[in-house]
């Protein structure tokens, strides 16, 4: 038996990108569908695609309660909510979920962006039940299932999860950027001072935050993650907060995850190059030898685990 | 010059009696320590932790001058914390660096809105942090030698 399907509404980062060139992969910003196998259903990210599933779930004739989990607040991952149209119906209840900001709740995050300079209908006209939880670095239960977070390395605070179900896991990086290794440090430590100096080891000490990412998406049995970039791109892009492939497929090796999916995709990439850029991540977990499946996401993709 | 002395004519006016000179938030234990160590060096007292959510409580009862904040912690963020320190009339003095793994201008402008004072990138030089911490503190470089 399956403990839960997976279904991608929207696998674009940045801004939604419709037209002939991105019609295989779609063009809509980010929204993945969880269903857990007698379980909870989960939303993650309510960017353009939300509308499509929200459509569909209409279409079944129920009421619907989900759970709509924030990766972070770019509008590529909120902009769908105001057209998510289960929202508009009282039999209807959702509780989202994610971190809110220093200085505004997260209610008033999903609130502002539909004040009416910015769109016609307020939250208020939301007649569903809408509940919000703000979370940080920590870990929840919701149902069944058990949610890890780890803050990424993206402007803002913005959330990776790992969703653990009935023995079978899936990470969800939506965006994130390499962090600051001891392979890309330039040590300029002066080399006189006795190493147990305190000054030394300050000049040495590198925090290795992708140790804890790798653990973090360790034995995942599916890891979603940022690829937003080819390696020469990115070294025009760095700070954009976003990965190359190699990158991507360097972390799924470390972690041993069975299965990679490409996500966030590049508004400047058409399909083409999306094959590309699927082909050559094929192509270094052939070299690594590890038994990696890897498929780049793309609108109407399902998978179950 | 001795240690008291330079706190008598260099310390930054205040009303309160601090404990010590500087907290450390950093959820990284290691980090946050040889932080510690490094400040001690100078002749400064400081103290540190990695636990943010006590940390609030912590400056509420011990007035430390300066206060260096890593971001990306669990329980209560970096930001969170700086925002909290900066609105309570008690500690909105606290000189504050934050010391992040962060290199985004978003964050960075983000933080000085709050109050910051001053934004590092993790991993920085240790001689850049001091000279932050003596900056803020109005101490001299010379002064610092002589301990």
């Amino acid at each position: 038996m399956k403990s839960f399907k997976i279904k991608f509404w929207g696998v674009r980062g940045s801004i939604p990108t419709p037209g002939p060139s991105t019609l295989k992969y779609g063009g809509n910003t980010s929204c993945v569908e969880i269903q857990f196998q007698d379980g909870p259903l989960f939303i993650l990210d309510a960017g353009t695609g939300i509308r499509g599933l929200g459509n569909t779930l209409i279409k079944k004739g129920k009421a619907i309660q989900a759970y709509i989990f924030i990766s972070h607040f770019h509008w590529d991952h909120i902009q769908g909510l105001p057209f998510f149209r289960p929202a508009y119906d009282q039999r209807n209840s959702f509780l989202i979920v994610g971190t809110d900001d220093a200085a505004i709740n997260l209610a008033d995050i999903i609130s502002f962006q539909m004040d009416p300079t910015y769109f016609p209908i307020t939250i208020e006209d939301m007649t569903a039940d809408i509940q919000f939880k703000s979370i940080t670095e920590e870990n929840i239960q919701i149902e069944k299932v058990n949610i890890n977070t780890m803050y990424l390395n993206h402007p803002g605070y913005a959330l990776g999860f790992r969703f653990s179900y009935q023995g079978k896991s899936l990470v969800y990086i939506s965006d994130n950027e390499p962090f600051y290794t001891a392979e890309t440090h330039q040590n300029t430590a002066v080399k006189d001072i006795p190493s147990d100096r305190p000054e030394k080891i300050f000049d040495s000490f590198i925090e290795d935050k992708d140790a804890k990412l790798i653990s973090f998406c360790q034995n995942a049995d599916i890891l979603i993650h940022d690829t937003q970039f080819l390696p020469e791109e990115y070294q025009n892009k760095r700070t954009w907060g976003h990965s190359p492939y190699n990158y991507t497929v360097d972390l799924a090796v470390k972690s041993n995850v069975s299965q990679l999916i490409l996500f966030h995709h590049d508004p400047d990439h058409n399909d083409e190059e999306i094959d590309k850029i699927q082909r050559l991540s094929q192509k270094l977990i052939k070299q690594s030898q590890r038994p990696i499946s890897c498929l780049a996401a793309m609108e109407g993709m399902e998978i179950s685990v | 010059m001795s240690k008291s002395n330079r706190k008598t004519e260099n310390s930054v006016p205040s009303v309160h009696n601090h404990k010590y000179d500087i907290f450390v938030v950093d959820d990284n234990f290691d980090q946050a320590n040889i932080m510690k160590l490094l400040i001690e060096q100078t002749g400064l007292k400081a103290k540190f932790t990695t636990k943010s959510e006590i940390a609030y409580q912590t400056i509420l009862k011990d007035k430390p001058r300066l206060v260096i904040l890593d971001l990306m912690m669990p329980e209560i963020d970096g930001l969170k914390l700086l925002k909290k320190i900066k609105d309570n009339p008690l500690t909105q003095e606290v000189k504050i660096i934050i010391y992040s793994g962060k290199l985004y201008d978003s964050d960075r402008r983000k933080a000085f809105m709050l109050g910051a004072d001053i934004f590092l990138t993790k991993p920085t030089r240790s001689h850049i942090l001091l000279d932050s911490i003596m900056s803020l503190l109005q101490i001299e470089q010379h002064e610092i030698l002589q301990n």
